[in-house]
C-alpha cells in the first residue's frame, strides 16, 4: 500500500507538472522544453530555502514561484520573438543553460553534491510526516492546477492563446498583441511547474541538478503528447499512464536475465502503438 | 477516465498480491533474507548494473555450497540512473517486497535511500564516497577511503618530488569528494602548491586551450580527477598536444576506455579486486570485472558476514556485528578497515598503465 501511495504522490507532482505545461504547449501551441528547468528552479528554491535559510516548505513555494516568475517574464520576452521549431529550440537552450547554473554555481546549489535533507511541509505544529498526509497535500494543489486550468480554458484569456495557436497573425489582425499574450502564458506556466518542484524536493528530501536535465523536459513533452494537447484531462492521463506503466511492467514476471531491457523495450512499443492509434493523444483537442 | 484510472488500479494491486505469492512459495525452512539492490539495468550505466547482477550470481552460487543459518533471496531493480525512479523503488522493495536489506551505488543515489532505510529501520548498504550516506543506525557504506586516496596520492606527488601541481576536476559527485579530500590533505601538508584548479562539465570536449594555459603554467604534474566519458577524451588531446608535464590521478585511469593513451602513467586507485575474484568473475562472465562487480561483491560479503554472524534477522544487531567484527576481513577487494558510523574501507593501491592494462605496483 505504501508504495501504491509513494506512486501516487509522483502521480500527483508529474500532473501538476503536465497541467502546467499543457497551458503553453496545447492552449497557446508554443513548444516549449524549458519545463524541467523551472522544475528545477522550484525544486532548489524549496531545497536552499529550507536547508540554509530555515524558511516553510509553503513559504519556499512562494519564492519558487517569483523566482521563476521574474526568470520566465525576461527570457519569455526573447522567446516571443520566436515561432514554432525556432520557439523549442531556444527553450532547450534555457533549460541547458540552467541545468550547467545548477551544475556550476556551487556555492548556492551545492553543484553535483546535491542537497541533503530537505523537510517536508507542515502547517503550525503539523508536519505532513506520513506519505499519506503528504499525497492529500499533493492532491489538494493537483485539483487547484485542474481548476485553475479549466478556469484559463474558458476565459477570455484562454480564447484569444487558442486563437493565437491556430493562426498568430488572424490573432494580431484581430488587434491583440500576441508577444504580450506569449508572455504571461509563459509565465504562469513556469510559476506552476515551480510548485511541483517544491513537492518533488520535499518528497525525494535529496535533489543534485541530474534530475532536471533536458530529457526530464522531453519526458513531460511525451506525457502531454500521450495524454492529449490542450486538455487538463489528457495531462492527468497522461501522467498516469507514463508514471504507472513501467511500475506494472515490473510486475508481469519477464526473464529475469534480461527483465530490465525488455520492460524498456515493451514501454517504448506501447507508446509507439499509442500514437499510430491515437496520434492527437488519448483526449487531445489539437494535433501539433 | 475514472475507468482507467480504476482498472490501472486493480491491476497494480492484482498483479502485487500475485508478487507476493510467488515470494511465500519460495521461501524455505531456513528464514529468507531479502535483499533488494537498486542499480542501473537499462541505458548509459546498464553495463556497469549487469556487471553488479552477474556478481550477485556468482556470489551466492558459491555461498549456497556452504553450510548457512539464512537463506538470501536477491531481487534487482533497475533505476534508469534516474533519482526519482531510486525513490520509488526504494520504496517498492520496502513495501512491496518487503526487503530486509538495500544496496545501492553512488553517493547521490544512496543520498536517496538514507533516510528511507533510517525511517522504515531496513538495513542500507552503499558503495559510496561522501561519509553523510552513512549517517544513521541503518545506513552503511562500503567505500573506497577517499581521504586514503587522497593521503596516497599526496605521498606520491612528494615521493617524486612534485612541488607545483594544477588540478583538472569534473562535477560529478565522485571527482568532487576526491578534491575536496585531497584539497584537505594539501593544506595539511602545506608543501605541495596547487595552482590552477580547472572545472568541467561530464559533457566537456575541448580541453585544448586548458592545456595550453597549463603548458604556460609548467607544473609539475597535472592531477586529474576526471571519469567517464571526458577522461578519454581529455587524454586524446593531452596526446596530440605533445606536452611533457606527466598526469596522474584517483581512479582516474581506471575509467579510460582507450588505455594505450595512458601507457605507463601512475595513479591512485580504489581498493581493487583480488586476484582471486578477477579469475573467478572472468571464468565466469569472460569479462574484466570492474568497481561495480567488485563492490557488489564486498557489500553481498559484509551482509552475510553480519547475518550468519550475528545469527538473528535484527537489523540493529546485524549491522553492530558487522561494525565490530568486519575489520581485517578479506573481501573481493582485499582487506577492509571500519571507521565508526558504518563506514567499510578498503585499501587503496597505486597503478599503473603497463601494456594497456592498469597493474598494481608495489612501492
Amino acid at each position: 500500500m505504501e508504495y501504491l501511495i509513494n506512486l501516487a504522490i509522483l502521480f500527483g507532482i508529474y500532473s501538476m507538472l503536465a497541467l502546467s505545461l499543457n497551458m503553453l504547449i496545447g492552449m497557446s501551441g508554443l513548444v516549449s522544453l524549458a519545463q524541467a528547468a523551472f522544475y528545477g528552479i522550484g525544486a532548489y528554491a524549496t531545497a536552499i530555502g529550507m536547508t540554509t535559510f530555515g524558511l516553510g516548505f509553503f513559504t519556499t513555494i512562494i519564492l519558487g514561484i517569483v523566482v521563476n516568475a521574474i526568470l520566465a517574464f525576461v527570457v519569455g520576452k526573447i522567446l516571443a520573438r520566436f515561432q514554432g521549431d525556432y520557439y523549442a529550440i531556444v527553450s532547450a537552450g534555457l533549460s541547458i543553460i540552467v541545468f550547467s547554473i545548477l551544475q556550476n554555481w556551487k556555492t548556492v546549489t551545492h553543484g553535483p553534491l546535491g542537497i541533503f535533507g530537505i523537510g517536508k511541509p507542515a502547517i503550525g505544529s503539523y508536519t505532513f510526516y506520513s506519505n499519506t498526509a503528504f499525497l492529500g497535500l499533493v492532491v489538494i494543489f493537483t485539483i487547484v492546477l485542474y481548476a485553475l486550468y479549466q478556469w484559463i480554458n474558458h476565459s477570455s484569456f484562454g480564447r484569444v492563446l487558442k486563437a493565437l495557436r491556430e493562426d498568430e497573425k488572424l490573432a494580431q489582425s484581430m488587434g491583440y498583441k500576441t508577444k504580450h499574450f506569449k508572455s504571461v502564458i509563459f509565465v504562469l506556466s513556469a510559476s506552476l511547474s515551480g510548485i511541483a518542484g517544491a513537492f518533488f524536493a520535499s518528497y525525494i528530501a535529496f535533489i543534485d541538478p541530474s534530475s532536471f536535465q533536458l530529457k526530464e523536459g522531453i519526458f513531460l513533452f511525451t506525457i502531454i503528447i500521450v495524454g492529449g494537447l490542450s486538455s487538463a484531462r489528457g495531462s492527468v492521463v497522461g501522467a498516469l499512464i507514463l508514471i504507472s506503466l513501467p511500475e506494472v511492467l515490473r510486475f508481469i514476471g519477464l526473464p529475469y536475465e534480461t527483465a530490465a531491457q525488455l520492460q524498456q523495450m515493451i514501454y517504448g512499443a506501447m507508446l509507439l502503438l499509442m500514437m499510430i492509434f491515437k496520434p492527437q493523444g488519448l483526449f487531445g483537442k489539437y494535433r501539433m | 477516465m475514472k475507468k482507467l484510472f480504476l482498472e490501472l488500479c486493480i491491476i497494480l494491486a492484482l498483479i502485487a498480491c500475485k508478487d507476493e505469492k510467488k515470494e511465500v512459495a519460495q521461501a524455505t525452512t531456513k528464514p529468507v533474507v531479502k535483499i533488494g539492490v537498486l542499480y542501473p539495468l537499462s541505458g548509459d550505466g546498464a553495463s556497469l548494473g549487469e556487471a553488479g547482477k552477474a556478481t550477485a550470481n556468482m556470489f551466492f552460487e558459491e555461498f549456497n555450497r556452504q553450510p548457512h543459518k539464512f537463506d538470501y533471496e536477491v531481487i534487482f531493480e533497475d533505476n534508469q540512473n534516474e533519482l526519482s525512479k531510486q525513490a520509488i523503488l526504494a520504496r517498492k522493495l520496502i513495501d512491496a517486497n518487503k526487503a530486509d536489506v538495500l544496496i545501492t551505488a553512488m553517493s547521490n543515489f544512496g543520498a536517496v535511500v538514507s533516510p528511507l532505510a533510517e525511517q522504515h529501520k531496513v538495513m542500507h548498504v552503499s558503495v559510496a564516497t561522501d561519509p553523510t550516506v552513512a549517517n544513521g543506525k541503518y545506513n552503511i557504506i562500503t567505500s573506497s577511503d577517499p581521504a586514503g586516496e587522497a593521503e596516497l596520492l599526496y605521498t606520491q606527488l612528494k615521493k617524486r618530488g612534485a612541488e607545483n601541481i594544477d588540478i583538472i576536476v569534473m562535477n560529478a559527485t565522485g571527482s568532487q569528494t576526491m578534491l575536496d579530500y585531497f584539497q584537505t590533505k594539501v593544506k595539511n601538508g602545506q608543501d605541495l602548491k596547487i595552482g590552477q584548479i580547472y572545472h568541467v562539465n561530464p559533457d566537456e570536449k575541448d580541453f585544448r586551450t586548458m592545456l595550453i594555459k597549463i603548458k604556460e603554467n609548467n607544473p609539475d604534474y597535472i592531477v586529474a580527477f576526471l571519469f567517464m566519458p571526458v577522461i578519454d577524451v581529455f587524454m586524446k588531446q593531452y596526446q596530440e598536444s605533445g606536452i611533457n608535464i606527466p598526469v596522474t590521478g584517483i581512479e582516474t585511469f581506471t575509467y579510460l576506455q582507450n588505455r594505450e593513451w595512458a601507457e605507463g602513467v601512475w595513479y591512485v586507485d580504489a581498493a581493487s579486486a583480488t586476484d582471486d575474484f578477477i579469475t573467478k568473475y572472468r571464468a565466469k562472465t569472460g569479462k574484466t570485472s570492474t568497481d561495480y562487480a567488485e563492490y557488489m561483491d564486498f557489500a553481498l560479503q559484509m551482509i552475510t558476514f553480519g547475518y550468519e554472524g550475528a545469527g538473528t534477522t535484527d537489523k540493529e544487531k546485524v549491522i553492530n556485528y558487522i561494525q565490530d567484527n568486519s575489520a581485517g576481513q578479506i573481501t573481493a577487494v582485499g582487506q577492509i578497515t571500519t571507521e565508526p558510523d558504518g563506514i567499510l574501507n578498503g585499501q587503496p593501491v597505486i597503478k599503473k598503465i603497463i601494456n594497456g592494462e592498469p597493474v598494481i605496483v608495489k612501492e
